[in-house]
């Protein structure tokens, strides 16, 4: 099908395509509109030969050209992982709720597996802006891990945790977090914005929690249309208006990016 | 003033274009209008109303299929009261006809929903919904019976002198039954098809894809058997038939138009093209230049069958 981008939608013209480890890759696209536009925490939605579009965070901006990393999950990242500079591909965007940078006195970005992609947002847009930073990422181990070296450019402190043991801290981000908060290197006024798996947001803001941090975590909902039409991307947020002590919100456009004291967990 | 060669009426009521945006694809249209002017459609549907707020259903909502999707929302709405007084002003000032899509548990429900949107000048169309898969009560079950269809819409068109439409399940032996009971009953207009019932399974946990275990296909996969529907209906009935399932061009817009619909509404396709009416707005006159109409109200029904 063919027609002319309007508004939100482009034709995004592929400027890299770099393999990251052996499931991660990371294109480079051409979009001025998404790359000046994305604030960190939101995502663009791409097509593939799949019906419906791939969301994916913008990880990383610079100029005209974002970034996007992709984890190959299925046929949908694997096609989008085999697109070759000099391709474009038709992408809606920059949509959703993103991260609170303004207010904190430091932000300690915290995140694991695809969720560190929407964190290098933060942390370019944070250094930009000012504002100290700690990192805390977690893989699951050394072959498995990448963009160390950016990642360590990026944030006034980086701290990595391995699941294997054979990478930085042994064990989860949550060992990480542990040993940033007995070195007293996490300030009082500190927001942490997280991004992983959703059994390690539940801890991170659970640990959060206990030491009376701010806290936002980005969460992932399957989407039909990612502009909020739909009704099928929610996820549980509080909500005393109800009997239910609930509502569902649109994770594509209330979210994805909650404050973590907002989600119901189950 | 300009001759408008895509107007066309649905009985009475008259819409600049035959494109609709479906309902449950469009919310109230605010989203929309934060992407384009939503002035451009011919008509816009509401999200399903029930009387009382419902939260909808557990997630997974969503599962792709080839061409399509299956969803099991579960009617997430505020609930008509607040509907009437925060969303139905907002849609009223967009431009297109209004069109509320009504559905309830009960026939209590149904009556006081039809009763509460006959009350409001605002309201153009009420699109009765007797076919959505995802709710236990009402909805489908309903739809699926034609005496039930019947009994139904005779106690809701004493309500109301304003349009009711009547959206019919696909998930029937015969869909001409269902809406030749819809007509003897006093309906305005069939509209057709709601979605198919489906299903998807993750076949790692061995567990269906949506919370629900079920939900309703729509898309492009549809497309040929609501045509075939669409065909039958317009046989069956009187009344004008409002086609829609998987209409994602122009020539989609025509062929079911050819089939015997007198307009059409856009849902699937426009969640993952949201500028897609716009598109077809472009393509629809020059196509219909081609195919050899001067207007494409001259379109509906000029199927030749074998
Ligand atoms: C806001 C947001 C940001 C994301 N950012 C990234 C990112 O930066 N990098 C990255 O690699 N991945 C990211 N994801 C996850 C990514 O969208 C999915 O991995 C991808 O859609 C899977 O598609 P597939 O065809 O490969 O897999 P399949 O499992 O075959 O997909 C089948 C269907 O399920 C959906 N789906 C499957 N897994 C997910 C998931 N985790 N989240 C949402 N939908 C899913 C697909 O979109 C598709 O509709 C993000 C998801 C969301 C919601
Ligand atoms: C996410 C979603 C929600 C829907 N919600 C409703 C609804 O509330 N009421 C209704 O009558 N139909 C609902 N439908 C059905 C559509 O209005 C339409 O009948 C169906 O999807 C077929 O058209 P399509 O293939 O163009 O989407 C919904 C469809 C989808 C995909
Ligand atoms: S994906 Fe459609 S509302 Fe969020």
């Amino acid at each position: 099908m063919h027609y002319n981008g309007q508004g939100l939608e482009h034709e995004a013209e592929v400027v890299n395509n770099q393999q990251l480890s052996p499931r991660y890759c990371r294109l480079t696209l051409r979009c001025s509109s998404v790359a000046e536009a994305a604030k960190p925490g939101q995502f663009v939605n791409l097509l593939s030969g799949q019906y419906l579009r791939r969301p994916l965070a913008v990880a990383t901006v610079d100029d005209d050209l974002f970034t996007v990393g992709i984890e190959i999950k299925g046929e949908g990242t694997r096609e989008l992982s085999r697109l070759a500079p000099g391709e474009t591909v038709n992408i809606l965007g920059p949509l959703g709720h993103g991260y609170t940078l303004e207010g904190a006195e430091q932000l300690l970005v915290v995140g694991g597996g695809t969720g560190i992609f929407p964190l290098q947002h933060v942390l370019q847009k944070a250094r930009a802006a000012g504002v100290p930073t700690l990192a805390c990422f977690g893989f699951r181990s050394r072959q498995e891990s990448f963009l160390l070296d950016e990642l360590e450019e990026q944030s006034d402190e980086l701290v990595v945790t391995s699941d294997l043991g054979d990478l930085g801290i042994s064990g989860t981000v949550l060992r990480g977090l542990e040993a940033l908060w007995d070195s007293g290197r996490i300030r009082t006024g500190c927001r942490i914005l997280c991004c992983g798996p959703k059994p390690m947001m539940r801890s991170v803001a659970a640990f959060a929690a206990g030491r009376e941090l701010a806290c936002e975590v980005s969460l992932e909902e399957h989407m039909a249309c990612g502009v909020g039409l739909c009704l099928t991307c929610v996820c549980k947020t509080r909500n005393p208006e109800t009997e239910a002590g609930y509502r569902y919100s649109r994770s594509c456009l209330e979210g994805p990016v909650f404050a973590a004291t907002d989600v119901i967990w189950d | 003033m300009t001759d408008n060669i895509l107007a066309c009426r649905v009985g009475s009521v008259e819409l600049a274009n035959p494109l609709i945006a479906a309902s449950g694809t469009f919310g109230f249209g605010r989203e929309a209008a934060a992407l384009y002017d939503p002035a451009c459609w011919g008509g816009i549907c509401s999200k399903g109303l029930t009387l009382r707020e419902r939260l909808g259903n557990a997630t997974p909502r969503v599962a792709e299929s080839a061409c399509g999707m299956l969803n099991s929302v579960g009617l997430q709405n505020p609930g008509l009261a607040y509907f009437m007084q925060n969303e139905l002003p907002f849609m009223a000032g967009l431009g297109p006809r209004v069109i509320a899509n009504a559905a309830g548990h009960s026939t209590e429900d149904y009556l006081s929903i039809v009763e509460g949107l006959a009350a409001d000048p605002r309201v153009e169309v009420i699109e009765l919904n007797l076919s959505c898969p995802n709710v236990a009560e009402g909805c489908m079950s309903i739809g699926t019976d034609p005496r039930q269809i019947r009994l139904l819409v005779e106690q809701l068109r004493p309500l109301t002198t304003k349009p009711l439409w009547v959206k019919l399940t696909p998930n029937v032996t015969s869909i001409a039954t269902a809406a030749m009971a819809a007509e003897a009953a006093g309906a305005d207009a069939i509209s057709l098809v709601n979605t198919f019932l489906a299903m998807r399974i993750d076949i790692r946990s061995r567990r269906p894809i949506l919370a629900n275990n079920t939900g309703g296909l729509s898309g492009p996969a549809i497309k040929p058997i609501a045509l075939r529907m669409v065909h039958d209906v317009y046989q069956a009935v009187k009344i004008p038939v409002v086609g829609m399932g998987g209409i994602a061009s122009a020539e989609d817009v025509i062929e079911f138009m050819l089939a015997g619909a007198t307009a059409v509404q856009l849902g699937t396709a426009q969640l993952v093209h949201p500028y897609l009416p716009m598109q077809i707005l472009e393509e629809l006159p020059p196509l219909l230049q081609e195919l050899g109409f001067s207007r494409i109200s001259e379109v509906t029904g000029q199927l030749k069958t074998y």
